[in-house]
């Protein structure tokens, strides 16, 4: 009995720490799109896809640099550390290919600009999802 | 028996008033529990709603901001050689701090959703810190995946050359010398068709570039006038690699205008006047100036040899002159490139090699590098082996090399080889912040000044430092 407790408080707490862990992936409701794959994610944050499949072109938003859920969100989908990807910016804004996704301070407010704009996409911490969006993808 | 029953009644007693008021207790709780979400989910409407509504403003401020982007990178460096004969790049065994230190500015405005206005101001050590519009272009977006810029624009020819001066992009120092300092053009005015593709996992770019410029010879100081340009760029990228293969023709300008212009130093001189007076007197009565005219060069050398102060002078005059009476009608340099990056994050191989296929006047020119690297946390360190040599036998080569050895070897007409070893280390300081070290050895001249401004006395070491950063 006891060990089925501990084992239970165990779970518990791995299970509390994956909640913490998930990332996920929103765009508009509107959106006809209803799942990605991590490699079409990864092009859409590499700028290397900048239209979605049925035709408009992806607004994408980021968070601000130095943020744990930012460099979690690339170290999964694009597989580059934070050094990486600002030597990768650095090589597309400096060479005129691409300029980066609009920057916003949090979760929340990723939320609201997908919610306001048909054709964006972005990455949140689940807990801050609300029926304003449509996931369409969870990252652990 | 009564007596027993009481404490067992009055046990059953406080039991049940127990339970009651720990219902009542647990059912208030629940009543409080219940307000205090209700409460909760209130303040947070509310606090949602006055978010909204100051994001909606911060949203619009900030698709304002998005209009006008603003970006800059800086490097500082300090370079230093054991050798008195300067490197190409400007760097003896005297202390030349300013050659790597840069300072850009680049601005990006967006005029509607299709067209963008892109300048980048460029402020080089080496040039007195005169600033520069490297890139000041238009572009057009014709669809999502195909855009058309035109304006003042970057060659793209070797993988790093559209940000060869942003140093915190890549590993080095600078890029690897034997390859880089090769090529004599970096910018042009003219058109740039990209498109981008994807296909079987694969991700790239198709680059189209034609437009003009001058192609500067700057270590023998003469200018070549070009009449146009045509090139292509292809760059496929999957996983962790990513290839590119660059070709570029570049017309010189032909029919009656001379290859070479001398620079205006050497232009300015009196020496030049008197030398290309006799010179064009004689060469105008010859058919074939390209033979005859090293060899006539050698004897007005002779002749007016005490006007130039050194063989090297008169070296650089004889080729200005020689080339300068020489008609091109149009011919054609060719440039190829074909290179290779992988970077899974940890390792880093990076590898290009380059070939030019000069005119018969020149020889041609071949290059290639390796860079391989090894990321431990916040340092990179990495070790490099390049080589640049040419191949053929180029009129100035050949007659020039036979005639005026002395000449031909100090003004590069002749063969070069020169190859390179480099260790160095990358450290990110903070995102945007990298400090740099390497340590070049050069060796396998053969005989050859390899890139240097005449032959090094000894094989020769280049230590260098930088500071890089982007904001």
């Amino acid at each position: 009995m006891r060990y089925i407790s501990i084992i239970c408080c165990l779970a518990t707490l791995f299970l509390h720490n994956l909640a913490f862990a998930e990332i996920a992936v929103v765009v508009h409701p509107s959106n006809p799109i209803n799942d990605i794959s991590k490699s079409d994610l990864s092009r859409i944050y590499l700028a290397k896809s900048k239209a979605f499949s049925h035709g408009p072109e992806i607004q994408a938003f980021d968070l601000e640099k130095g943020q744990e859920l930012r460099d979690k969100f690339y170290k999964v989908v694009t597989k580059k550390t934070p050094y990486q990807m600002e030597a990768y910016w650095t090589k597309l804004i400096f060479t005129g290919k691409a300029a980066p996704p609009i920057v916003l301070t949090n979760s929340a407010e990723v939320v609201l600009a997908v919610s306001e704009d048909t054709d964006s996409i972005g990455y949140v911490n689940l807990e801050s999802v609300d029926g304003s969006v449509k996931v369409i993808l969870i990252l652990n | 028996m009564t007596l027993k029953l009481i404490p067992w009644g009055c046990m059953a007693i406080l039991f049940t008033s127990l339970t009651c008021s720990q219902y009542s207790w647990s059912a208030s709780n629940q009543n409080y529990e219940d307000r205090i979400e209700s409460l909760e989910r209130e303040i947070k409407r509310l606090s949602k709603k006055s978010s909204r509504n100051s994001k909606s403003i911060n949203k619009k401020f900030k698709k304002s901001r998005e209009r006008m982007k603003f970006y800059g990178f800086i490097s500082a460096g300090l370079s230093r050689s054991n050798e008195e004969t300067n490197h190409v790049i400007g760097v003896s065994n005297i202390n030349n701090y300013p050659l790597d230190s840069i300072i850009g500015f680049q601005v990006n405005a967006r005029v509607n959703d299709k067209t963008e206005a892109v300048l980048q101001l460029v402020g080089r050590g080496s040039e007195q810190n005169e600033i520069v519009a490297e890139w000041a272009y238009l572009s057009y977006a014709i669809t999502p995946k195909t855009s058309i810029k035109a304006g003042r624009l970057r060659v793209p020819f070797y993988s790093a050359s559209e940000y060869i001066e942003v140093g915190y992009a890549y590993p080095w120092v600078r890029p690897p010398v034997d390859v880089y300092s090769l090529i004599p053009i970096t910018a042009y005015y003219g058109l740039d068709l990209t498109t981008e593709f994807s296909a079987l996992g694969w991700d790239g770019t198709f680059q189209l570039f034609t437009g003009t410029d001058v192609l500067k010879f700057e270590n023998v100081g003469v200018n070549v006038p070009m009449k146009n340009m045509l090139g292509v760029n292809f760059n496929i990228e999957r996983g962790y690699f990513s290839f590119q293969i660059a070709a570029a023709g570049v017309e010189l300008r032909s029919e009656g205008s001379p290859i070479l212009l001398p620079s205006a130093e050497v232009a300015a001189s009196s020496a030049y006047t008197t030398f290309t007076t006799d010179f064009a007197l004689i060469i105008n009565g010859l058919d074939d100036a390209d033979v005859f005219g090293a060899f006539l060069g050698n004897q007005l050398w002779e002749a007016n040899q005490d006007q130039f102060g050194t063989v090297e002078a008169a070296g650089t005059l004889a080729a200005a002159s020689f080339l300068g009476q020489t008609s091109t009608d149009g011919k054609i340099i060719d440039l190829q490139s074909v290179g290779m990056i992988y970077d899974d994050g940890k390792r880093i191989a990076r590898l290009e090699a380059i070939k030019f296929l000069m005119p018969g006047e020149f020889v041609d020119v071949h290059a290639n590098y390796i860079t391989v690297a090894h990321r431990i946390k916040k340092i990179l360190p990495f070790f490099q082996y390049s080589h640049t040599y040419t191949t053929g036998a180029g009129i100035i080569a050949a007659s020039v090399g036979q005639l005026m050895p002395a000449i031909a070897k100090a003004i590069g007409y002749t063969h070069r080889t020169q190859q390179t070893i480099t260790a160095g280390t990358r450290w990110d300081i903070h995102r945007g912040l990298a400090a740099k070290f390497q340590i070049e050895h050069m060796y396998g001249f053969q005989g050859t000044r390899g890139l240097f401004e005449s032959s090094p006395s000894k094989n020769p070491n280049l230590y260098s430092i930088s500071i890089d950063a982007v904001f």
